[in-house]
């Protein structure tokens, strides 16, 4: 018994099923969470490596590479990245596909606790699971001036928002870590004969608190410890540092200057010109990024005193007497409130950044498509069908849908970009299947059987070939599934969710259409029988004619003229449409529908990285930065300028943060779309113009954040051993890129030019007893200062830092004239000891799997050139510059490998995909040749793709080829049904022509129908002006041209090949055994039995 | 035929088709768009610069030191006693004016080789004691008690007033022995008259010789008291100088008594300011002990020790400023005035005394401490007098050479390998003229501190470069000195100079301002 004959039996089954679905996918549709990309799977384990003080190329050589050396070995390495600043190393082992990364961290974590012979300043090394961090909202405290009161202000929101749930890490930016300041007079050491090493040991001695044991006497038990000094500036201040006679002390207060300090840091964060410090929310593991950002904004308007109003989810949960408060949201508010009423913040709180806004602005708009999609389709499905196929077609889309968001739930997939994506590419999809089986069944009513049997005998007829295409649509999307890197990881789970909602799709199509179906058809022949007429039945009744003129006066006539000619001349049809093939494939090679990689899109928030040359003092970058902000703020379309100078902080949260006086970040906040002209590539263009060229800048990149990728459209990475080969490569380059229009912010990352003051000891140092070391320490303390002591202070761990003024430590200049004192005590002039040499370093060095690397980025204005083409074009200059230099090896990096990386699985996965739905076709119709004629469709579908970008002005993408994936499904769909249908008139008697002919005028309607339907589902997607939009755009072009131009291969190619192969086997059977047949068209409709194939759909 | 035709016209326009198709696409694909290319000409950076000036910059030398007065006054108690007076405002700090009480009162002035009477010893202790009090006020740092000395030198001069008694006494003596010496004399001469004429007498008869035997012993008799007179004469010369001797000697122990009785009031021997007064009224001072301790800090020496290379550069009567960072940042100027002749091997030093004049400060604290009661030399004025740099006091100085050398000063920044970048004058490959940069060698000199805001407003550190000659792009004043973006420099690069963006431009001529920063210029 089929599902359809079981469901038709037990029709309360099926409509407690549905209901069961539709309940079901309502709750946990609304549960479900929601982020912006799905969560990648976790492939790269980081290990971090801090060397206080130390140079990258000391760090790089005393740990960074034994600790390559030791991790290259290990099973299951794909690449290894290390990136090395002062003071620290950052590496990044990835793993290959399929590793797991559980024992691989645990090797990693063996392999470095085996290394041996570390610098013994070097801390200690972690090793840790890389967990992308995705920074969903920012909150700001501006305008006050006091930084003590903002820094505690912003600790008490910080520990408020910690107390909501599911709410994500919190970070505090534009604040510096407190610090007890010890600054010595250097005037002060001479005059006492002491050395900074030895006033830090005083420190170190007098604030360590050590236990000494336990007095153990008969009746207690007694701990005996040191009794430390307080760790507050004024006791620190009375330690004594030297003891002379006649109880003479000196004290550290008589030689230094103690206070209560900040960390020397250069941070400054400015919003709107005021001074600001800020907390970012990064979204961690299962949280939502939307109800982190909801509840973030709720405590900031409680904050503020405002009020905000209960959306319909939660005056709901009111009326019903949900606990107070109903929501987090609301919580959150209170909670603001309260804190509120209890103290003043020092400034303004607002939200600056809200990136989790990108992910209910395009959920919004998904879902409003699909709304929008799926009311088009019924309104589609009323004109061409019936009302009641319309509405049941519209309720299992419904239920499809509601079913696929069940089992999402169910499987733990969030609602994200892609799902979503999915969601709408399967809408027109499952409503096909509907199309199908429901036309089918009603054709069988109007036949003469009765409503049950109908909808048994219509659906079970076609089963299998909708079987058929659900299989061939799933395993044409399986192609995602193999796609490697970055691309691959985030398009893992559209094949998953399309998969889900095709079977879900299935079983409704096949169990709880036919029954409703028959329960509708048979309240049709009850009111037929008892003269009554409903709305429903009058409104069809005058549909009819139009129906009839539309489709059986006018196309199904039209289409038979064209077929028959189309296939009297087939072979002229085939060289016609393989022309047009290869001239829409020239389009492309042409140039004239190019190819971007990634298409830009307008956005609300831009990302400035502002990069002064190493060593630009933090005072200059702010006068550079403060220039780009008075242009920002003069523009109209600019609603907020946030300012961080000295720390650039990555936006897609896979980047780590970068640190120094001579960076800043600029974070404009647009007006939102609907509320301005210009599209944020304008803004940007227009804020350069404005700006000019501002000397001394080295690079200052403006980027719109999309919520999508980010990162340079170009980046070129160099890698070798000769660092000395890599720069001069790299200028080579960065000049060669400089030849091209609409290339800019050029730059590499080597940042070579820090200028490094190196010292060797001078010949006579050591016999006053001095070692490199020594020194070393001694100028360390100068400069970077010692750290005695560090206690855990209020919310933070407090150094004591012991160190020179900064007007010392901040001048090379004094530096050279400080002393350093002997082994005996006796100070020795500086520039006496060690000599003193400017060199030029890297304040930063880079590897890749155990070479240097230095990657060239650059941006490209798109409306110039798209950086493929300038890549493209670029690639001779760049043969000829690494050919000149051996050593160094081109490696793109960036979007090019993630291109790259996406390209190189896609062509295997799809002849895979193609192979898998050749089988499940020639397994359907028992045939070698038809899939193959079938499978032709799919590389001549590509035309509907290629005109379709060209007509509406779109670059193909990476999105518009993974939309090919699908469009493969979609294309031999149609052909599908064709090919059941000729079979089965061939079954009948029928010549290849005359089965030809009445296959396509029987199936024009379902064929046209169903491609109507899909193209008009995604309709609302294509028309979409909103700039959440235009990612997903050429994805629908994609398979709206696509399906178009199938549909019409289908119907006019699929004929002629069909023919072609008749002619094929004609001329075998004439060659071979000199038997002549007359042609296909001449035999008419003659029935010609030996050419009835038979398979198991037409069994 | 005509089908054959006919197939063969379908195959022609079928292959026709598909090459038309080919043809389109090869078109396409032939006139593809090209990337559009830039001006070969457009700068690819945007620079800072600075204007090469020339000038003549001193170097300087920094070390360390004491400051040492070159006259301090360490006072001892002459005599012991009780210390009786303490003036109230004599307090360690309290700046007085040297005295030399020796000058005060009378002295002991002694005849020419002792003879004549002693007129000037009549002094009268009391009056004396009043004199050096009246001469002390104003220096007097405290006083001993007196009496004793008082007495003592009361009774110096009683028993020089003795012995000159017995020197008169012993004039009347002699007067009389010469006298009776007369006398004497006479009566023998009668004797020897009288014995001559009875030996005459006797000879001639006339007497006897009893009466001439006589006569001879009285006339014995007579001689015999001559030579007693006669003696006693010779003894009273010797007997006067004896007293004389013992009048110089009572007289000089009358002097040392009035010393002492002088020295119970004590002061300072030079002008300055007390460091310490060790007693108090009551206390016992003991002579010898220290009382007190006066510096004067007119003249102060800081032995600086310079780097050992400072040798070769640092010469006597260069200038030195030295400085103490915990007295608000307080300056002195001074001069060397001598160097020490070798260099200290352990701390790799070299001492040169740098003498600082505080005269025309100390008059300046003066006048302010005049003008404003309580106010002291020490300080601590309400007047806020000049800061004096004190004995003891740590400092560090810097001593800038007198030697000027001819340098150009550019950001230490901007010196790279011993070579600056200078925006030149360049034609590219079409002719035109175009900024680029170009690498010069340069000298490196040494390195300076301070801000030079004729120069750059940001930068504070320096180099003093020099440049190389025989370079085909040469260093001379009016050259622009790329000081922004020199990691991204290389020769030849094309550059645009002082772009736009609010970004500093120099303003330096060759005739700019004078250096404000710690690394004096002069042209």
């Amino acid at each position: 018994m089929s599902l359809a004959a079981f469901g038709v039996r037990k029709p309360v089954v099926a409509s407690l099923v549905m209901w069961a679905v539709i309940i079901a996918g309502v709750l946990f549709g609304l549960k479900l969470r929601r982020e912006f990309f799905p969560e990648s799977r976790a492939d790269r384990v980081v290990i971090a490596v801090p060397y206080p003080g130390a140079s990258p190329e000391e760090i790089e050589r005393s740990l960074v590479i034994k600790i390559e050396d030791r991790i290259e070995r290990l099973r299951g390495v794909k690449e290894i990245t290390s990136s090395i600043s002062e003071g620290g190393a950052s590496i990044s082992v990835e793993f290959e596909h399929g590793i797991d990364i559980e024992p691989a961290l645990a090797e990693v974590k063996r392999e470095v606790d085996a290394l041996q012979d570390l610098p013994e300043r070097a801390e200690r090394i972690t090793v840790s699971k890389f967990e992308p961090n995705l920074p969903a909202i920012v909150l700001s405290l501006h305008g006050g001036s006091d930084e003590t009161a903002m820094k505690e202000a912003i600790r008490q929101v910080r520990d408020d928002l910690r107390t909501l749930p599911k709410m994500g890490d919190i970070e505090i930016s534009g604040t510096r870590r407190d610090e007890i300041s010890v600054e010595v007079r250097p005037e002060a050491l001479l005059e006492h004969g002491l050395s900074l090493t030895q006033v830090a040991a005083r420190v170190r001695q007098a604030m360590q608190e050590l236990p000494a044991g336990t007095l153990r006497n008969p009746s207690q038990s007694v701990p005996v410890r040191t009794v430390a000094v307080e760790e507050h500036a004024q006791q620190v201040r009375g330690i004594v540092v030297a003891a002379g006679g006649e109880g003479r002390l000196l004290t550290l207060g008589d030689i230094a200057d103690v206070r209560r300090a900040y960390q020397d840091v250069d941070v400054l964060q400015r919003l709107n010109g005021e001074t600001a410090v800020s907390l970012t929310v990064f979204k961690v593991g299962d949280e939502d990024a939307v109800n982190i950002a909801e509840m973030v904004k709720a405590y900031a308007a409680g904050r503020r005193g405002e009020t905000i109003e209960p959306d319909g989810w939660e005056r709901a949960s009111m009326l019903m007497g949900g606990q107070h408060p109903v929501s987090n949201r609301l919580r959150a508010y209170e909670l603001g409130r309260q804190r509120a009423g209890e103290s003043v913040l020092p400034g303004q709180l607002t939200v600056t950044t809200d990136l989790a806004r990108f992910i209910v602005g395009r959920l919004h708009l998904l879902t409003d498509d699909v709304g929008a999609g799926a009311f088009l389709v019924f309104l589609t499905l009323i004109l061409t069908l019936n009302w009641r196929a319309a509405w049941w077609v519209n309720s299992g889309m419904v239920v499809s849908l509601l079913g696929t968001l069940v089992v999402m739930y169910a499987a733990g997939i969030t609602l994200n970009l892609l799902t979503m994506v999915g969601l709408i590419i399967v809408i027109g999809i499952v409503v096909d299947d509907s199309i199908v089986i429901a036309e089918n069944i009603t054709a069988k009513h109007e036949a003469g059987m009765s409503p049950q049997e109908a909808a048994v005998r219509g659906t079970d007829e076609i089963a299998w070939p909708v079987i058929g295409t659900v299989a061939t649509m799933t395993v044409a999307f399986m192609p995602l599934l193999l796609l490697e890197g970055r691309i691959g990881d985030l398009m893992g789970v559209l094949p998953i969710v399309v998969g889900i909602a095709l079977v879900v799709s299935l079983v409704e199509t096949l169990f709880l259409l036919p029954v409703h179906m028959s329960k509708s058809l048979a309240g049709v022949d009850k009111r037929k029988a008892a003269g009554k007429r409903s709305w429903i039945d009058i409104m069809d009744r005058r549909m009819a004619p139009i129906r009839v003129v539309v489709f059986d006066k006018w196309m199904v006539p039209a289409y038979a003229w064209a077929l028959e000619r189309c296939l009297r001349h087939r072979y002229m049809t085939m060289c016609a449409v393989i022309a047009m093939w290869l001239a829409s494939l020239g389009m492309v090679a042409g140039g004239r529908v190019p190819f971007s990689f990634l298409a830009s899109s307008d956005a609300e928030t831009i990302n400035g990285e502002l990069r002064m040359p190493i060593g630009t003092p933090a005072a200059r970058t702010n006068e550079v930065a403060a220039l780009v902000e008075a242009a920002a703020v003069a523009m109209p379309e600019v609603k907020s300028v946030y300012v961080n100078v000295g720390n650039v902080g990555s936006l897609d949260g896979n980047s780590p943060n970068s640190n120094g006086g001579h960076l800043a970040q600029i974070i404009l906040e647009l007006q939102p779309v609907e509320m301005r002209d210009k599209p944020a590539e304008a803004v940007i263009s227009e804020l350069r113009r404005s700006l000019g060229n501002m000397a001394g800048v080295k690079s200052f990149r403006l980027e719109e954040i999309g919520g999508g990728g980010s990162g340079a459209d170009i980046n070129l990475g160099l890698v070798g051993d000769d660092t000395e080969e890599l720069l001069a490569v790299a200028v080579e380059i960065k000049a060669a890129l400089r030849d091209y229009e609409g290339v800019f912010d050029i730059t590499d990352d080597a940042e070579q030019g820090q200028r490094e003051a190196r010292f060797t000891l001078r010949s006579g140092a050591s016999e006053l007893g001095f070692t490199q070391a020594s020194v070393g320490e001694q100028v360390r303390g100068m400069v970077y200062g010692l750290e005695p002591y560090t206690f855990a202070g209020e919310r933070e761990d407090v150094d004591v830092r012991v160190t020179f003024p900064a007007g010392v430590r901040r001048s090379l200049g004094d530096l050279e004239r400080q002393h350093v004192f002997t082994p005996e005590g006796v100070a020795v002039p500086l520039g006496e000891v060690v000599e003193f040499e400017m060199a030029e370093s890297f304040a930063s060095v880079r590897r890749l799997n155990r070479e240097r690397i230095v990657s060239i980025t650059a941006d490209v204005d798109s409306s110039v050139a798209s950086p493929e083409a300038v890549v493209a074009d670029l690639q001779p200059a760049l043969d000829t510059a690494v050919a000149r230099h051996p050593g160094v090896r081109l490696e793109v990096r960036g979007r090019q490998k993630d291109m790259a990386d996406s390209f190189s699985s896609l062509p295997l996965a799809m002849l895979m995909a193609m192979a898998m739905i050749y089988v499940i076709l020639a397994w359907l119709f028992g045939s070698y040749t038809q899939p193959l004629l079938i499978l032709t469709n799919v590389p001549l579908s590509v035309i509907g793709m290629i005109w379709g970008h060209w007509v509406l002005g779109f670059e193909l993408t990476i999105i518009s080829l993974i939309g090919g994936v699908a469009l493969a499904g979609g294309v031999v769909n149609d052909a599908v049904v064709f090919t059941e249908f000729y079979n089965i008139n061939r079954r009948a008697g029928m010549s290849v022509f005359g089965s030809c002919m009445k296959s396509g005028r029987e199936r024009i309607r379902a064929i046209v129908l169903t491609t109507f339907t899909t193209v008009i589902g995604m309709g609302p997607l294509i028309m979409e002006q909103s700039f959440q939009a235009r990612f997903l755009i050429p994805m629908a072009i994609t398979l709206a041209g696509g399906l178009i131009a199938g549909t019409l291969l289908t119907l006019i190619v699929l004929p002629a090949l069909l023919l072609i192969l008749d002619d094929a086997r004609r001329l075998g059977r004439l060659v071979w055994r000199g038997e002549s047949e007359p042609p296909a068209e001449a035999s008419g409709l003659v029935v010609q039995p030996s050419a009835v194939a038979a398979g198991p759909g037409g069994a | 035929m005509a089908k054959a035709v006919a197939r063969v016209v379908r195959v022609v326009v079928g292959v026709g088709v598909l090459a038309v198709g080919l043809g389109i696409a090869g078109v396409l694909v032939a006139t593809r768009p090209e990337v559009p290319r830039t001006a070969r000409s457009a700068p690819v950076l945007q620079v800072r610069t600075m204007t090469a000036t020339e000038a003549r910059v001193p170097r300087s030398w920094e070390g360390y030191g004491t400051a040492r007065a070159m006259r301090v006054a360490q006072i001892p108690a002459q005599v012991s006693g009780l210390v009786v007076e303490r003036p109230a405002q004599f307090e360690a700090g309290f700046a007085i004016e040297g005295r030399d009480l020796n000058a005060v009162g009378p002295g002991v002035e002694l005849g020419e080789g002792g003879a004549g009477p002693v007129e000037a010893g009549t002094i009268d202790p009391s009056a004396y004691l009043g004199a050096v009090r009246d001469a002390a006020s104003g220096g007097l740092i405290l006083r001993i008690e007196p009496s004793d000395y008082l007495s003592r030198l009361s009774s110096a001069l009683e028993q020089v007033q003795a012995t000159r008694a017995q020197l008169d006494s012993l004039d009347v003596q002699e007067s009389r022995t010469r006298e009776m010496v007369a006398l004497v004399i006479e009566e023998r001469e009668i004797q020897e008259r009288e014995l001559e004429r009875l030996v005459g007498a006797t000879a001639q008869g006339g007497g006897n010789e009893s009466e001439v035997e006589r006569r001879r012993g009285l006339l014995l008799l007579a001689q015999r008291n001559e030579t007693n007179l006669l003696d006693q004469v010779d003894r009273i010369g010797p007997r006067r100088a004896e007293l004389r001797a013992m009048v110089r000697e009572q007289w000089a122990a009358a002097e040392v008594a009035r010393q002492n009785l002088a020295r119970t009031v004590v002061t300072s021997p030079i002008a300055g300011v007390l460091q310490e007064v060790m007693y108090r009224p009551g206390e016992w001072a003991q002579a010898g002990t220290p009382i007190a301790r006066v510096v004067d800090l007119s003249r102060i020496e800081v032995p600086l020790r310079l780097p050992q290379a400072a040798g070769t550069a640092v010469a006597v009567g260069d200038e030195a400023v030295l400085r103490i960072d915990t007295q608000g940042g307080a300056e002195w100027r001074g001069r060397v005035v001598r160097l020490a002749p070798e260099a200290d091997a352990q701390t790799r030093t070299l001492t040169v005394y740098v003498e600082v004049d505080q005269s025309e400060a100390i008059a300046g604290a003066a006048e302010s401490s005049a003008s404003e009661p309580g106010a002291t030399l020490a300080g601590g004025a309400s007047g806020d007098p000049p800061a004096l740099l004190r004995p003891g006091q740590f400092v560090v100085g810097q001593v800038q050479s007198r030697r000027l050398e001819r340098v150009v000063l550019v950001p230490r920044h901007a010196v790279e390998e011993d070579a600056v970048y200078v925006a030149a004058q360049s034609e590219d490959v079409e002719g035109a003229s175009v900024m680029v940069a170009r690498r010069v060698a340069v000298e490196v000199l040494f390195s300076l501190v301070g801000s030079r805001p004729d120069l750059d407003p940001i930068e504070n550190q320096w180099m003093a470069v020099r440049p190389v000659m025989g370079s085909e792009v040469g260093l001379h004043t009016g050259s622009a000195i790329i000081v922004s973006n020199l990691d991204d420099l290389h020769d030849g690069l094309l550059i645009g100079v002082n772009g736009g963006g609010g970004a500093h431009m120099t303003t330096a001529t060759p005739g700019g301002a004078e250096s404000t920063g710690t690394a004096g210029e002069e042209r």
